[in-house]
């Protein structure tokens, strides 16, 4: 069974996590920890949702110089 | 645009407000010396907030500090709903194009740090604190944007 982490290793753990970058067994004790404690929850549940406004607008702003043609050479790859 | 230029554009568009009775040279003096002050503030702002000093969790304190509400699902919806889209692609314009480039390709396209490292030739590391840099960064300049535009107190009202 997956042990919880305590407030210390969630928050720094927190980036990653938002990301979706940690190891299954990461993730499920960052889980089982935001389950039991509302100010962590409240933490991450603050950061994803402002993470999701700004990420909402990226599509909106000029892409820099040379992203596009590595975007579609990575395409081409894929 | 300096100073002076700015207290112009100020007083022309303030222009209703000047009694024609009064004295024109003092009540354009008190917009440019009000501008200063705001201008100083800002600049000094600006100084002091660099990055490495800024918290982790930067809108989340600001709001925590102006007592906003943060129950719920949306605990960043108080504060969310006063910055306008302008302001949140103006923050990000204000990122580096490194940074900006991380930001797109992971939350846009969804890529995984590995492959973004793989694609742009840096270690995964670098692509790591890229983002969380960036994340940091939008945050600050989001803050920044929404107090100057008067989006956002900057204390709490009394």
């Amino acid at each position: 069974m997956t042990q919880p982490f305590s407030c210390k290793e969630v928050f720094d753990r927190l980036q990653d996590y938002l990301d979706r970058e940690l190891s299954p067994e990461e993730i499920a004790a960052v889980d089982a920890h935001l389950e039991d404690c509302k100010m962590c929850s409240t933490e991450y549940k603050f950061e994803a949702n402002v993470l999701r406004y700004v990420a909402d607008n990226l599509a909106e702003v000029p892409v820099p110089v040379d992203l596009n043609d590595r975007l579609a050479s990575l395409l081409k790859s894929a | 645009m300096d100073l002076l230029q700015d207290a112009v554009l100020l007083a022309y568009k303030a222009i209703d407000s000047f009694q024609p009775d009064s004295n024109f040279r003092a009540w354009f003096l008190r917009i440019l010396t009000n501008r200063f002050y705001r201008v100083s503030q800002q600049n000094k702002r600006h100084q002091t907030e660099s990055l490495d000093d800024a918290p982790d969790l930067y809108l989340y304190d600001q709001a925590a500090r102006l007592g906003h509400s943060m129950d719920g699902d949306n605990p960043a919806a108080a504060i969310l709903e006063k910055i306008d889209q302008e302001t949140v692609r103006d923050a990000i314009d204000r990122l580096s194009d490194d940074y900006r480039t991380v930001a797109i390709m992971h939350y846009l396209t969804a890529m995984p740090y590995e492959d973004i490292a793989e694609s742009l030739d840096i270690p995964i590391g670098t692509v790591r604190s890229r983002l969380h840099r960036a994340r940091k960064q939008l945050q600050v300049s989001l803050w920044q944007l929404a107090v100057d535009r008067g989006l956002i107190p900057e204390e709490i009202n009394s």
